[in-house]
């Protein structure tokens, strides 16, 4: 892989803690020299972040139309009206 | 208990467990509510967060819980509605497992906002990489998904995405203190 995408790699691992210690520490200190590779990593993270709420859209997306379709549809009469009843 | 993400085509198969947890479960979760008062919306708002926490702590990863699939959601649904009401009366006491899947930070960003953000990447990208990092698919299924020759070829498209949507971020950052200077 090329350089770029090797830093991405060797961030993601610092991140998760999968580093060994030698490499945790080395990191640690470049972190505090080289304000590029701070501002990267803090821009990873916030990939990470942004990554997890669209995958959570999604599935709020794909929740809704489930439930859509059970509480529309004729083959789920029954579900719907056991349901409707508690409200009543 | 079957996991959604281990196949190929697994969109239907992940509606069809959907389906069946809201038909095995919302009903009991849907009486608990009606009981104290919630209305039939606010029972389904509840029941789907709770299906959102369980689906990020357990079945994306194929982890097992301890109790039955069932005592499981509910007692989620149980902190939820405890949280949503902050009553201490008839408070039942969750397990650990639950417990540790509800403190979780639980945030919700704008959909919109972050849709249009992020589809700036790219469909395919944000598709791989949620694949990969929300839905913890394994390399070797990314690969067949998405129509990889190999496991290499998949981790470094991976990222190749991240490397996108990290400029992208950064462009997006820049503009903004450009603008407020």
């Amino acid at each position: 892989m090329r350089t770029s995408l090797n830093e991405l790699r060797k961030l993601e691992k610092y991140l998760q803690k999968q580093l060994n210690p030698q490499d945790q520490l080395l990191l640690d200190a470049q972190l505090l020299l080289d304000k590029d590779l701070k501002d990267n990593l803090c821009l990873q993270q916030k990939c990470y972040r942004l990554i997890n709420a669209y995958g959570r859209a999604q599935l709020r997306s794909q929740l809704n139309r489930v439930e859509e379709e059970l509480f529309s549809q004729p083959v789920h009469k029954k579900f719907m009206q056991q349901v409707s009843a508690y409200f009543k | 208990m079957e996991t959604l993400n281990h196949s190929k085509d697994s969109l239907k198969e992940a509606d069809a467990v959907f389906v069946r947890l809201y038909k095995e479960v919302f009903p009991t979760v849907a009486r608990y509510i009606a009981k104290r008062g919630g209305t039939l919306d606010k029972a389904k708002d509840v029941f789907q967060d709770a299906l959102i926490i369980y689906y990020e702590q357990h079945i994306c990863n194929g982890s097992v819980v301890k109790q039955t699939e069932m005592a499981y959601l509910f007692g989620i649904v149980k902190h939820l509605w405890i949280n949503h009401l902050k009553l201490d009366v008839n408070y039942e006491p969750i397990s650990n497992d639950q417990m540790a899947a509800v403190e979780k930070p639980y945030e919700e960003i704008a959909e919109v906002r972050l849709t249009s953000l992020l589809m700036k990447a790219g469909d395919r990208c944000m598709q791989l990489l949620k694949s990969f990092y929300y839905d913890k698919l394994s390399m070797r299924l990314m690969a067949e998904r998405f129509g990889f020759t190999s496991e290499r070829s998949a981790t470094v498209q991976k990222f190749k995405c991240l490397e996108k949507m990290r400029g992208y971020i950064k462009d997006k950052i820049l503009q903004y203190e450009d603008f407020i200077k």
